[in-house]
């Protein structure tokens, strides 16, 4: 098929560039929605607005001075088509009139953090992050920075937090939403 | 290799080319797929099978990524469902790909099977292309089936009682078929979960299978060509297949995603309110292909159904499929094969008929409610998203008013899910014409509302209606 004439030749060309148009064209006109499609609503940012969700964390009364204390919370979760509720643990601390409210969340890179009495620290057992009382990361630590509060206040007696999530690994403590 | 269809490279990219090509042998390739010498030239007329793939290919697509959102459960289908439609970016538009494009695949496949008749394209040793081909066509239809229940709307639910009612017909085993198929007596999460692999997974599967043998049988028979030339004839005007046919192919699929793509956008895919087996008013019908089908049960009554659901389709299946073994005149011109050509004529004419008298039949007899259904859907559809609420929150419903228990309990039930004397209230706030005023307007003055059943209330306060009426439209 050597001996094609110039006629032939520019229309072969010609279909042949065409089918691959054509091809790039739909897999173009179908890649675009798909992409959205795909990151659904991944990057949408809840809109609570501004009004803070005040949770109970029982008596303010009922804790002891310096002792960490975990407390169990039901936070309100949209799972894609389902609102649904989810637990979370909150360390609190009693210190004289104030409170240290920690979420159990490690700032390294997410695994939760337990109390030690013996060691007299929250411990990651994911890589190792050990963190003071006050919540300051121990020396060796793997996480950048030390334990993350919660906004807190104490209303009729009984002690309230705001629950968020934090972005992991960063030096200082930044919102995730 | 000396071919046209392999592109020339020089330099540097010439040398990747090579380098590539020695090991990997895409030249080879290339030459074996694209040159096929087509006898008498390429057509529109053989863009069928290649726009069969290019749609198989895009219902795969639509339906990988459909699966990252759906949920196959009876709880999670519908929500699911309706979550795509509302909430995802593009999710209207890649269900209604997914939705038009199975309408598409069984036009095509039908365009398909009638060119490769009018052709005569399935004789000189074809018999087991063509067998394949029809495995492949009862596997698309197997598809449709089978992604009809998946959204577990109300036309999903009832389509598939009756699909499922059918396969029960079949002497001695059917029970157990019905069983086998929804997985137990009733209908539910186990059902979908079935139809869900089967739609997903094994299909698709086999259907790949045969499409492999499909275009390997082909290349190994080679194209039939024109009819209407000797051998000799159609060998001197051979083309490749590469780039005319694939560029005519190319247009055709083209004109076909156009097509889908402006249906999508244009008219979102149906979705009906959640399957609810109590509703007695509903009227079911098929996808519109199968219409015909559907119109032929009426036809046989009683213990005879068997014969219009499954013996008579059966037949014809049995016919279309052994064809190339009934049919050994090597004639392949269409109007020196009168017998397979008036077949062909007579059995389209009797699908169309029976398509029209179904529709005619419901224009007479059910246009109301069918209409209704439609609004219904659209309602639904047009609805703003409202997520299926499991949280605690939602859990701890109110006790009624005192008002409710006095007076409403006694018909409604304790908890206003329904009792002998009255329908169950749970939900009910959806419906149109139940809003809190309505309701507490409804109970002043029940008949004013079509609800001349329920006696009118004058005892009841109107702050006590407007209470119940609030905790009315709490239950969910
Ligand atoms: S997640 Fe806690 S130390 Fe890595």
């Amino acid at each position: 098929m050597s001996d094609l004439s110039e006629v032939d030749k520019t229309k072969r060309l010609f279909m042949g560039l065409g089918s691959i148009v054509i091809g790039a064209g739909i897999g173009g006109a179908l890649a675009y929605p798909i992409f959205q499609f795909a990151v659904g609503n991944a990057l949408k940012t809840a809109d609570d607005g501004d009004s803070k969700d005040w949770i109970d964390l029982g008596s303010a009364s009922e804790f002891e001075e310096g002792k960490p204390t975990a407390k169990k919370i039901t936070i309100e979760i949209r799972d894609g088509w389902v609102k649904s509720s989810s637990d979370e643990t909150i360390w609190v601390v009693k210190k004289g009139n104030e409170f240290l409210t920690f979420t159990a969340t490690c700032p390294h890179l997410g695994c939760k953090v337990n109390w030690v009495p013996e060691r007299s620290e929250y411990f990651c057992p994911c890589h190792n992050s050990a963190f003071e009382v006050t919540g300051e990361k121990k020396p060796g630590a793997a996480s950048a920075r030390g334990l993350d509060t919660l906004e807190y206040r104490v209303s009729d007696g009984k002690l309230q937090v705001v629950f968020q999530k934090f972005k992991n690994l960063l030096p200082t403590k930044e919102v995730f939403s | 290799m000396a071919s046209p269809a392999i592109p020339q490279f020089n330099g540097t990219l010439g040398k990747i080319y090579d380098w590539v090509d020695e090991r990997a042998g895409i030249s080879e390739i290339m030459h074996e797929l694209l040159d096929e010498p087509i006898p008498g030239g390429t057509k529109y007329a053989y863009a069928f099978g290649s726009a069969l793939l290019f749609i198989f290919a895009l219902q795969s697509i639509t339906g990988v990524f459909l699966a990252m959102y759906y949920v196959p459960s009876a709880e999670d289908a519908h929500k699911s469902v309706e979550y795509i439609m509302k909430e995802v970016p593009f999710g209207a538009f890649m269900r209604g790909m997914h939705h038009y494009g199975s309408s598409a695949m069984v036009i095509m496949v039908v365009l398909h099977i009638l060119q490769i008749v009018i052709w005569g394209a399935y004789k000189q040793k074809r018999e087991l292309l063509w067998l394949v081909g029809a495995g492949l066509f009862q596997l698309v239809l197997a598809f449709s089936l089978s992604g009809y229940l998946l959204p577990w709307d109300m036309k999903a639910y009832y389509g598939t009682v009756v699909t499922v009612g059918i396969a029960s017909e079949v002497p001695i085993f059917g029970d157990m078929i019905k069983r086998i198929i929804i997985g137990g007596t009733e209908m539910g999460t186990i059902t979908i979960s079935r139809f869900f692999m089967v739609h997903v997974f094994l299909l698709p599967a086999l259907t790949a299978g045969g499409i492999a043998a499909h275009l390997y049988l082909f290349r190994k028979a080679q194209p039939a060509g024109p009819f209407n030339m000797t051998e000799q004839e159609a060998m001197f005007k051979v083309e490749p297949f590469w780039p005319g046919q694939v560029f005519k192919d190319a247009v055709f699929s083209l004109v076909v995603f156009a097509i889908l793509a402006y249906l999508s956008f244009a008219t979102l895919a149906p979705l009906e309110p959640k399957a609810d087996p109590s509703q007695t008013q509903y009227v079911a019908r098929p996808e519109w292909y199968f219409l015909f089908l559907f119109q032929l049960l009426k036809y046989f009554p009683g213990s005879t159904a068997i014969i219009g659901s499954l013996i008579i389709p059966g037949i014809v299946m049995a016919i279309i499929t052994f064809l190339p073994f009934l049919d050994r005149n090597p004639e392949r011109h269409p109007l020196k094969r009168p017998f397979v050509m008036l077949g062909t004529l007579a059995l389209l004419v009797a699908i169309g008929a029976l398509h029209l008298l179904a529709k005619q039949d419901d224009n007479q007899n059910f246009a109301a409610q069918l209409k209704a259904q439609e609004e219904e859907g659209a309602r639904f559809l047009k609805e703003p998203f409202e997520p299926k609420d499991t949280s605690q929150k939602s859990l701890a419903v109110a006790p009624p008013p005192e008002a409710f228990v006095k007076n409403c309990a006694v018909c409604h039930g304790e908890n206003g899910a329904g009792g002998p004397a009255g329908p169950k209230l749970v939900g009910i706030a959806k419906k149109p014409g139940r809003s809190k005023e309505e309701i507490a307007g409804l109970i002043e003055n029940p008949s004013a509302y079509d609800a001349s059943k329920m006696p009118p209330m004058p005892q009841v306060s109107a702050a006590e209606r407007a209470a119940i009426a609030e905790w009315i439209h709490t239950l969910k």
